[in-house]
Parts: C-alpha cells; structure tokens; sequence
C-alpha cells in the first residue's frame, strides 16, 4: 500500500507562503460563491483547478473538483437549499492533496487488472465530510447577518444611510474570514489527520474507495434525469453517447 | 416619457449625476449601483434574505439626489422589507425601481405600487433566473468545462468561467439600462417566449453532455475492466444512476458521494 513516507510531508517543509495562497483563495472564493459576483470560479471544478495552480500542481486540482463537481451537480446554492460548503473543503482537499505529496491524475479508466488509485476516492470522502461540517458554520453566519441587518433599524431611524454600508462590508468581511480560516482549519486535518489514515484501512475498503471517482459520472447522470425527467433525457443523453462514440473513435 | 404620470415638482434638479425622469442613467449611476447589486446577498439573512443588499445597492441614486433626512428615512424603509430574486437577473428590477424613484419625485412612488411592481418581478425574475442559471447553464457549463479539462486541460476550465463570468457581468450591468428604459414595462420583458427556449437548450445541452461523459466513461473503463468481467461495469453504471433516481432530491451531493461509497463496496467484491 502507500508508505507513510510519502503522505505527510516533513515537519518544517510545508511551504507557508502556499498556505497563505490558499486561505486567500479561500476566502476570495467564499466571497464569490453567495456573497459577490457569482461567478462561478467557487464551484469544486474551477475552485479545484485555482487551488490546484496555487500549490502547484493544477492536474491534481482537476483530478479532485472534476469528480466532487460531478457528484454535487444538483446542489443548488439558492437562498436557504444550500446544502454543503464546499470552497473551503475543496481548496483544502486539493491543497492537503498536494502538500502530502500525492501526484493525482484525473480518473479516466481503470488501469489494467481494473483496480484504481483509492488516495483519490479517500481524499473525497474527506471533501464530503468538510463540506457538510462546513455549512453548519455557513448557517451560523446567516443568523449573524440576521442580527445585523436588524441593526440597521438605527439606520431607518436616524436616517444615516452610512451605516448600511458598514453592515454589508462587515458580512462581506465575516464571509472572506470564514473561507480563510475554515480552509486552514480544513487542510490542517486533512494533511494531519485524514489522509494518513488510508493506509490503516483494510484492503477491501481501499479496492472500494478506488472506484469511488469512477462511481461520479453515472451519479451526476442519475441526478440530471431526477432533475429534469425521463422523457426528455432519453433523446438527449442517446445523441450525446452517439457523439462520445464519434470522439472516441476520432480521438483514436 | 412619464409612465406613471406623476407630476416631478418635488424633483430636485441639482442630482448630481442621478438620472431624471424620461432619461437613461447616467453612466457614472449605473457602474456605482451595478458595482453594489454584485453584493446582493451578501447580507443574505432567512428572514429578509437579500433586503439589505438591494438597499446598499440603490443607495448611490439617493447620494445624488441629495435627500433630506425625511426623504432619506422614507427611502430606507421602502427597501428594508423582504426581497429576493435570482442574482444575474436582479438588475432589471433594480433599473425599473430607479426609473420609478425618479418619476415619482421625492416622495417615492405609491407604497402598493411599488410593492406590487417589487414582489411580482422579484418572483418571476427568481423563478426563470432559477431554471435559467442553476439548473440549466450551470450544468451544461460545468460538464462541458471538466470535458475540456480532461481532453485538452486544466487550463481551459479557467478559460470557460472566465468567458462565463464576462458574460455574466455585462448582463447585469446591461440589465440595469434596459430595466430603467423599461421602467413597468418589464413585464413584457418577462413574457416573451425566448426565455423558455432558452431554458430548454441549456436543460437538452446538459444531457447531450451527460450523455458524452456516460458514453467516454464505458469506453474508458470497459478498457480498463476486460479481464475482470463486465458486471462491475453494469452494477456501477446501474447502481450510479438508480441511487438519485431512488432518493428523489432528497439527498445533497455530498450524502450521494458518501452513500456511493457502498455500492463502491459491493463492486469491489464483484
């Protein structure tokens, strides 16, 4: 199985200014998700590529967020169905991955003999896990923003428009806070606690967590047909493995 | 052009660059309210949800206007009540609020005018953004950046978002003209066809690349099985699909990832 040697990285020889990077993006990408500009970048696919760039290795970000995105294709990050907090939990999942020494390739098949790398399918788990942890903390923000809007009663009253300003700079700063320091916390655990334990499970768990990335495309089929209905999926998911037909064989 | 038909004499002419009635907006107005509306939800709270973000967001139209300390608390408490609506499309109702603001003159227009105008756009623009945005350009863009990501690299994920996020970003500044030039005729905005069509490429685009994710994934990993028999293939494929289907909406992504990870266990022992 995997030597200890290579999943945790020698005392002293994590680089902090790459630590610092990805509690900045973070708490960038926190800010993104909800709170400005929506753009997109906070998703566990582009997230896990900007991680990916940032500890350097952004193959490794694309071989962790591609499979998370895959399986949290349905989650939608409206008003109170959010489900998970993903960025902090991608970012650090990807940068732990990193710090520890792992060298992760998007899974693409299974390699002969048909049994797959299980670091990837254990660092996901670890992803799951931390994004659901996290949006308890999520949650516990969107009540403070509750009581600071209603502070801004005062502002209602005395008419000093200024104040609103300073309620929502203050959210918007609880916000880059929480992605910051939950991506720290997070990756503390990860590369500390979480991933050194794959070697301690047994092997049938470790063949199990192999397929684990690979299980994600039919996931996220499965949820776009519960989402949008069988009858106008059929057509559309048989053109589309006509062309995957087409790729692949143009591909060759 | 006065749709409401108001008379303006409360209105204030040294605006400072906010916009007058049968005007656009002015240039400086748009870029200060569009750089706001980006933190919509910033304050996103349960009970009042995007309240505070919609009035930091109209807060430079009532600066230029210069208000007095009555008009200003007026202001306020128009927008401090419940408002939500789907983010990228918020901004045509933030331009038809200021287009209401600024013909109203300084009273502000009728409480249940403005009310109703709020209420009803913020739930269609939320309803149509949702299945617009959420449930179908995300998915479509999401997969077809992870398949770009795989054949070409990771480089080109960034390269879709950031042409996703452009975009984006000159709809919601555009938006804003277009919901002022509206004003209540949004409405008719709201009913034309060419959203539902909209919606329905982005739902079918989503399966074509489901579909060509499902198709790469067999032939991958048929590949990479032979030797070991195809019936892993078939209960993975299977089981992958059946276990949203079974659970209907009822479980995050993060719980399926988990949940998979049985199936995961059977397979292996396949």
């Amino acid at each position: 199985m995997i030597p200890a040697a290579v999943l945790l990285p020698v005392a002293g020889e994590v680089p902090l200014v790459t630590l610092l990077g990805l509690g900045l993006l973070g708490a960038l990408l926190a800010l993104d998700e909800t709170s400005y500009a929506q753009t997109w970048f906070s998703q566990p696919l582009p997230a896990g590529v900007l991680a990916g760039v940032v500890a350097g290795d952004p193959l490794a970000g694309l071989a962790v967020g591609l499979p998370f995105q895959l399986a949290v294709l349905g989650n939608l990050p409206v008003g109170q169905t959010f489900t998970g907090e993903a960025v902090a939990a991608v970012v650090a999942g990807v940068g732990g991955t990193i710090l520890s020494g792992y060298h992760l390739v998007p899974p693409t098949a299974l390699p002969a003999g048909g049994v797959a790398d299980a670091r990837l399918g254990w660092v996901l788990v670890g992803v799951a896990l931390l994004s659901i942890a996290g949006s308890w903390v999520v949650r516990a923000e969107r009540r403070a923003h509750f009581l600071w809007m209603q502070e801004g009663h005062r502002g209602l009253r005395d008419g000093r428009i200024g104040r609103f300003d300073v309620i929502l700079l203050r959210c918007l700063l609880a916000t880059a806070l929480r992605g910051f320091g939950l991506t720290l916390i997070w990756l503390t655990a990860l590369i500390l606690g979480w991933l050194p334990l794959l070697e301690r499970l047994p092997l049938r768990a470790q063949a199990a967590l192999g397929w684990l990335p690979l299980l994600a495309v039919p996931l996220a089929v499965g949820i776009l047909i519960d989402r949008y209905g069988l009858r106008i999926c059929w057509r559309c998911l048989g053109a589309g493995l006509l062309l995957a037909a087409l790729l692949t064989a143009f591909l060759r | 052009m006065a749709i409401l038909g108001y008379n303006d004499d409360g209105y204030d002419d040294g605006t400072g660059g906010a916009s007058r009635p049968g005007e656009g907006l002015s240039q400086r107005l748009q870029l200060a309210v569009f750089l706001r509306s980006l933190a919509l939800q910033a304050a996103w709270n349960p009970q009042r949800m995007q309240n505070l973000g919609l009035l930091v967001a109209l807060l430079p139209w009532a600066r230029r206007r210069g208000l007095r300390l009555t008009e200003r608390r007026r202001f306020c408490r128009r927008y401090y009540g419940f408002f939500n609506t789907n983010p990228y499309l918020a901004n045509f109702i933030l331009g038809g609020i200021l287009r209401l603001e600024a013909e109203s003159g300084v009273q502000g227009p009728p409480e249940d005018l403005l009310r109703g105008f709020q209420d009803s756009l913020a739930r269609s623009f939320a309803s149509l953004g949702d299945q617009l945005f959420w449930l179908g350009l995300q998915p479509a863009l999401l997969l077809l950046a992870g398949l770009l990501g795989l054949l070409i690299g990771p480089w080109t994920v960034l390269g879709v978002f950031g042409l996703f996020a452009l975009a984006e970003f000159v709809l919601r500044y555009r938006s804003l003209a277009i919901g002022h030039r509206l004003g209540l005729d949004i409405v008719e905005l709201l009913s034309r066809p060419g959203w539902h069509r909209l919606i329905r490429w982005t739902q079918q685009a989503s399966l074509v690349l489901a579909g060509i994710w499902c198709g790469c994934w067999l032939t991958g990993l048929g590949a990479g099985a032979a030797g070991r028999g195809d019936l892993a293939l078939v209960v993975a494929l299977l089981g992958g699909v059946a276990l949203p289907l079974g659970l209907r909406k009822r479980c995050s992504g993060e719980g399926l990832l988990l949940l998979v990870l049985l199936l995961a266990l059977a397979i292996s022992c396949i």
